[in-house]
């Protein structure tokens, strides 16, 4: 092997060492310091009016 | 040499990934702050139509009333309920709030057993026009002008037209009118004062 390619394939090493490195330290302090997102919907509750109605007018006369 | 550079280059690339990591949990959280400042103002900017409150009395100057309001849902029968005095009206708590988009209801008698006049015996002589205050729980005057004066049939009555959906602020009167039946202890019509929210 000539020493270009030794030289070659020892930088590659050194990089990907790097990139795996990177990659792990990364992960590991996003997933400890993230803080997890409140999935608490804040929904606004338009009031509505339920009314019902009589089936019949009332009896108001001769009160006793 | 090469055990020392192999381990500076893990060095530099966990130094590398924990500044990477750190920035990343930054831009997340500053996005999440987006998120919820955007949903706190819309619910701030959305606002809640208050409520009429309940209605304790009614003044009715031009034919001298001014008596208590109960609260009544329905009878046995599934009729309005009436009130349990012959001087005091009553509200149809199951339906709308006097001062509320809607038609809301107060009945009161016509008359006692021995046909002495009850609390709405004059309200027959209502014009349109002329006013009827009821106040709520929380002291609160509403005044409304009545808008007309219609008798139904007993047994025609428009349920939903006294009682139902209207796009104005209604308060409708009800007490009995007609001929009294003996037989079945019930006037032969109803007479409805409807009225209108004005101030």
């Amino acid at each position: 092997m000539k020493g270009g390619e030794i030289m070659i394939r020892r930088v590659a090493i050194a990089t990907g060492v790097f990139a795996v490195s990177a990659m792990a330290a990364a992960t590991m302090t996003f997933a400890q310091t993230a803080t997890p997102t409140n999935t608490t919907t804040n929904t606004t509750v338009t009031p509505t009016t339920s009314v019902m109605t009589p089936s019949a007018a009332p009896a108001t006369g001769r009160a006793n | 040499m090469k055990k020392f550079l192999f381990l500076l280059i893990i060095i530099i690339g966990i130094g590398f990934g924990l500044s990477v990591g750190l920035n990343a949990t930054k831009a997340f959280q500053q996005n999440d702050k987006q998120v919820l400042s955007t949903t706190s103002d819309q619910s701030s900017s959305q606002q809640i139509p208050s409520r009429p409150g309940v209605p304790k009395s009614i003044k009715i100057p031009k034919i001298g009333v001014n008596t208590i309001v109960e609260s009544v849902g329905m009878d046995s029968a599934g009729r309005m309920d009436i009130p349990k005095k012959a001087d005091n009206t009553a509200w149809f708590d199951l339906g709308y709030r006097p001062g509320q988009i809607g038609n809301a209801v107060i009945d009161g008698h016509y008359d006692k057993v021995d046909g002495s006049p009850a609390a709405f015996w004059n309200i027959g002589k209502l014009e349109k026009g002329d006013r009827i205050v009821v106040t709520d729980d929380s002291g609160k005057e509403l005044t409304f002008a009545v808008t007309k004066i219609v008798k139904y049939p007993y047994d025609n009555f428009p349920i939903k037209e006294v009682f139902g959906e209207s796009s104005n602020a209604m308060l409708n009167l009800i007490t009995c009118h007609g001929q009294w039946n003996k037989d079945t202890k019930n006037y032969s019509e109803r007479m409805v004062v409807y009225s209108q929210l004005v101030e």
